[in-house]
């Protein structure tokens, strides 16, 4: 028979993981063969005596040991990419808490519909409607109830004179949804004329006392009666809750102007149909659905002011930071490693057989060092709270930059892996 | 059975002014069943000769058939799958897996060639080497003679039908030099298997069925054994 290359299946391995009485070798057999369903293959049955041996096992023990081999420089990679997962996931966390913050106030007002003046690209840029369309629109098909909001920019006095600007905001009672009820706090201290809430992380830049205290908005004597959680500025200046009646008291709004129409849909209509109906009728208005004007006013802070739009940008440079570190640690562990791949070639190592060592230990890198930058996530975002209060990891997070990382390890194996199955198998008789 | 046939064989590194002929106009048939050994001063091209015979480079000019199969007409990674078939390395400096023990160097060549039950394989092929004991030992921690004792073990572990080995007793004292050179000949005992062995040492001469003596690129003389 002639003799010819050929490209067997090179896989192997010798970790012998459990072995079973004969009569279950059906099953066993059934197991080794997952593969068949397009799964990766992990075991083979290698006979009575030999029990189960783990697939790839030779290439993952080979692949550890060589990293555990030169610890100094597994523990500067580790690291690297311990950062980079870290880094990945702070800038993603800021960017996200970020976005919610820029809609927190439209996605905790319970309302289906949203009529604004036109051209509004988020809330905090509102300007008075006249409030009949509330009336008017309860006319429409699928309208079930409207209710009104006023919100803007007032003066604010302290209780020790010093003066800053808040975004006060209220909404009717039927629409509140999340939006703090200072009718509520109100009421634990012993009743107020003219109540207000603020975040408690806001609470020291308008008192310099403990709640209740009298302070002035625009000029009138109103009371600080609370503070409630969720609700931090995003761009410096404290949201205000207050009373839909008493607003006109801080806000320049005509008795027949708001600043926002809520619509709440019946249940068989979908908030979309809501829309289209109230487009229908009236074109002086910007028309939304919840959704929409949370996602417009979302972009708007992303892509129209220099904060989003640095948010974003960090995000980037943190994954292209996440690649080049991943890319040079893995590559500098392939190279030097680099004789060790040419003795594999020379005794006859497929090339896939090379890479699928280098994916090893990229693969395995990625996820110890992701390991350690995702644990460290939770405690930073804690204390950076204190600075940036919108901060906001969100559980998807995890899985998020455990996915995005293990993406950066098979590029950067695929670069590594090049100097690793390039390398000229006839330089192992160089001594 | 295979026949290792090299005909008009040249092979040159370099570009330009630099460029060197390593080999030039080489022909040679080596027979199964045949201890041989590669002599020459430096640079007389021995170790190129034994790349080109393992498929580990592709000559510039000429054929190298092995019973029937022209290796340069192979693609590299037809070659790899050729090596690892039909070929056993052994390499002057072991060049042995530090992470791995010995018995795992062993295995990690029988696995890689798809064999099952490798760790009994790699038993039996270590003690063939006298180490069954020292399987568990990587080779920070084993002498230049077990080294190699192991590199031999790996070449063989798989029953290859040609064994090529580079300067195999170079880094070894006299004793395990020869106790190498000793493993390596019952290697080519058994049928159809064939030994290329290239070497200074003149220690294995006498095991030795055939030498080619090389300078500057070509086949200068040969001796058979009854001459050796």
């Amino acid at each position: 028979m002639a003799l010819s290359g050929s490209s067997d299946d090179d896989r192997g391995g010798w970790l012998k993981i459990f072995r079973l009485p004969w009569s279950l070798t059906p099953p066993r057999v059934a197991l080794a063969r997952v593969g068949g369903f397009g799964l990766p293959r992990l075991l083979r049955f290698a006979g009575r005596r030999g029990g189960f041996e783990v697939l790839y096992a030779d290439r993952i023990i080979y692949a550890l040991r060589s990293l555990t081999r030169a610890r100094g420089r597994l523990i500067i990679a580790l690291t690297g990419i311990t950062f980079a997962a870290f880094l990945m996931a702070v800038e993603g966390s800021l960017l996200f808490g970020f976005t919610l913050a820029a809609s927190r106030l439209i996605d905790a007002v319970d309302g289906d519909v949203w009529m604004v003046a036109r051209g509004i690209p988020a809330l905090e840029f509102v300007s008075p409607i006249d409030e009949r369309f509330a009336w008017l629109a309860r006319g429409a098909p699928g309208v079930a109830a409207t209710g009104r909001g006023i919100a803007g920019w007032a003066p604010f006095q302290r209780n020790d004179g010093d003066r800053t600007f808040v975004f006060a905001v209220g909404v009717t009672d039927r629409f509140l949804g999340k939006i703090p009820s200072p009718d509520e706090a109100s009421n634990l201290v012993g009743g107020r004329r003219i109540p207000l809430q603020v975040d408690e992380t806001d609470q020291e830049a308008l008192s310099d006392t403990a709640l209740p205290v009298s302070i002035q908005v625009a000029g009138t004597r109103a009371d600080l009666v609370g503070s409630v959680k969720g609700f931090a500025a995003f761009l410096g200046t404290p949201f205000v809750f207050a009373r839909f009646e008493d607003m006109r008291n801080f806000l320049p709004y005509a008795p027949s102007t708001v600043s926002f129409i809520l619509v709440r849909a019946e249940r068989r209509f979908t908030p979309e149909a809501v829309r289209n109906a109230l487009r229908a009728r009236f074109n002086s208005v910007d028309i939304w659905t919840t959704r929409e004007f949370s996602w417009r006013a979302r972009i708007f802070w992303l892509i129209k002011t220099g904060a989003g739009g640095a948010l974003s940008l960090a995000a980037i440079l943190g994954f292209l930071i996440g690649l080049s570190v991943v890319a040079q640690t893995i590559y500098s562990l392939t190279a030097e490693n680099v004789e060790e791949y040419a003795t594999l070639r020379a005794l006859g190592a497929s090339k896939r057989y090379v890479k699928s060592i280098v994916l090893i230990q990229s693969l395995s890198c990625g996820a110890i060092g992701t390991f350690f930058g995702l644990i460290a996530l939770g405690p930073f975002a804690n204390a950076a709270k204190a600075i940036v209060t919108w901060i906001f990891v969100p559980g998807w997070m995890y899985p998020l930059v455990t996915a995005v990382v293990t993406l950066l390890c098979l590029l950067a194996a695929s670069i590594a892996s090049r100097p690793a199955i390039n390398t000229e198998p006839a330089r192992v008789f160089r001594a | 059975m295979p026949e290792i046939v090299a005909e008009r064989v040249e092979l040159a590194f370099g570009e330009g002014a630099a460029r060197t002929s390593a080999l030039r106009d080489v022909n040679a048939a080596i027979a199964p069943e045949a201890f041989t050994i590669i002599m020459g001063p430096s640079g007389s091209g021995k170790t190129s000769l034994l790349s080109v015979l393992g498929a580990l480079m592709t000559p510039d000019k000429g054929r190298v058939l092995v019973d029937g199969a022209d290796l340069t007409t192979m693609s590299a990674e037809q070659l790899a799958a050729f090596r690892r078939k039909y070929i056993g390395f052994v390499f002057q400096s072991f060049r042995l897996m530090a992470g791995l023990t010995a018995e795992e160097n062993v295995r990690m060549s029988l696995t890689m060639r798809g064999m099952r039950d490798s760790r009994n394989h790699a038993l039996r092929a270590l003690a063939e080497v006298g180490l069954e004991r020292k399987g568990h030992l990587k080779p920070d921690a084993m002498s230049g003679g077990e080294k190699q004792r192991v590199a031999v073990a790996r070449a063989l572990a798989h029953d290859p039908m040609i064994v090529l080995a580079d300067e195999p007793t170079a880094s070894l004292d006299r004793a395990s030099g020869l106790q190498v050179g000793d493993l390596l000949k019952a290697a080519v005992q058994r049928p159809g298997r064939a030994l290329i062995v290239v070497t200074h040492d003149e220690r294995l001469r006498p095991l030795a069925d055939r030498v080619i003596f090389m300078e500057d690129g070509t086949i200068v003389r040969e001796a058979r054994k009854q001459y050796a």
